[in-house]
């Protein structure tokens, strides 16, 4: 029983260690955990279109508007030249609250840091616009004819965020 | 058992967010614990639930995940996006038997890909009812593996059948 003890003690130690590692040193997420301060390089510039992120099949974003820089995976559009967020509620709503407390984020792409903020996209004709786009790049499922909202339905909700560039100092 | 022992059992689950349970969040799991209920013949009550639990049987272990899933015409039909890149898919294929949980119930069945690339898809029909909160007039799921430069998730679809009864 001692020796079950130890074993069961060093395991929670290991498992606190690598959770502890995830979260303040990896670098940005560890597949779906979030983490902490995302690695790279501060870019240089920013593009003014952004559709190229759209090859990759998440965004890795990083918040710091609590005590510890807090990073995740997140679904994401490029629409018009523009990054936006897809945050489903089902996956949580960790980021959401950080970015209602404090928008400004920083998203990394092909190894380069882009400081940004994030302006809540609530404008019925925006989301509008980007119903069919996402639901063929996130479901692939194509689709066309009108659109209604289905009366009472506890449809999860999607909070989308546009991406604009920081006010210029 | 020693107060020790049952702070490290607990420390160690509380620390691996996981469990040998199932899987909790984000986090994969093990295999799903409870005896399975008997198969439903209709899964519609399925829709009172956003996310579902699937156990799958890997090469030596168990392996549990969360999941999105609808139902159908009474039928239960899971998806996975990115599904090549998926474990919980990759065992699927190997070996289809799989254990539900839905409520906190545990059902078994048997998972069965289909192809889905009919012009207006009832299931995809359904799956934007339930998670957009949308009624399309036609809605058609793209199947196969996205074009290049096409950037769509490929999404494959599992339809779940009852288990195969023991011979």
């Amino acid at each position: 029983m001692r020796r079950f003890a130890w074993v069961s003690l060093a395991l929670a130690l290991l498992a606190g260690g690598f959770l502890g590692w995830a979260r303040l040193f990896a670098g940005g997420p560890v597949a779906q955990m979030p983490g902490g301060r995302l690695r790279g390089t501060p870019a240089a510039e920013r593009p003014t279109d952004w559709s190229f992120a759209n090859r990759e099949p998440y965004l890795l974003v990083e918040s710091d508007a609590w005590t510890l820089p807090y990073s995740a995976s997140v679904w994401f559009l490029a629409h018009r030249g523009r990054l936006h967020l897809l945050l489903p509620s089902f996956f949580g709503d960790g980021l959401k609250r950080r970015l209602d407390d404090d928008p400004r984020v920083r998203v990394e792409l092909d190894g380069e840091l882009y400081d940004q903020v994030a302006v809540p996209v609530v404008d019925e004709q925006a989301l509008g616009s980007l119903l069919a786009p996402v639901i063929r790049r996130q479901f692939a499922i194509e689709i066309s004819g009108a659109v209604r909202p289905v009366a009472g339905a506890r449809a999860a909700e999607l909070w989308v965020y546009r991406l604009d560039d920081p006010p210029a100092r | 058992m020693r107060p020790a022992a049952v702070l490290g059992i607990l420390a160690t689950l509380a620390l691996c967010a996981c469990g040998p349970w199932g899987p909790k969040g984000v986090f994969p799991g093990g295999p799903l614990r409870g005896a399975a209920e008997p198969t439903p013949a209709d899964w519609s009550f399925t829709e009172a639930h956003p996310l579902i639990a699937i156990e799958t049987r890997g090469r030596w272990f168990r392996h549990s995940v969360t999941i999105l899933c609808v139902a159908a015409e009474g039928k239960l039909y899971v998806m996975a996006r990115h599904a090549p890149t998926k474990r919980w898919v990759q065992n699927a294929i190997a070996d289809p038997r799989v254990r539900l949980e839905i409520g906190g119930r545990i059902y078994e069945g048997r998972a069965v890909r289909v192809d889905d690339a009919q012009d207006d898809s009832p299931v995809a029909r359904a799956f934007l009812r339930k998670y957009v909160g949308v009624e399309v007039e036609r809605a058609r799921a793209l199947t196969g593996p996205p074009a290049p430069g096409d950037d769509r998730a490929e999404v494959w679809t599992f339809r779940i059948d009852p288990p195969e009864a023991p011979s």
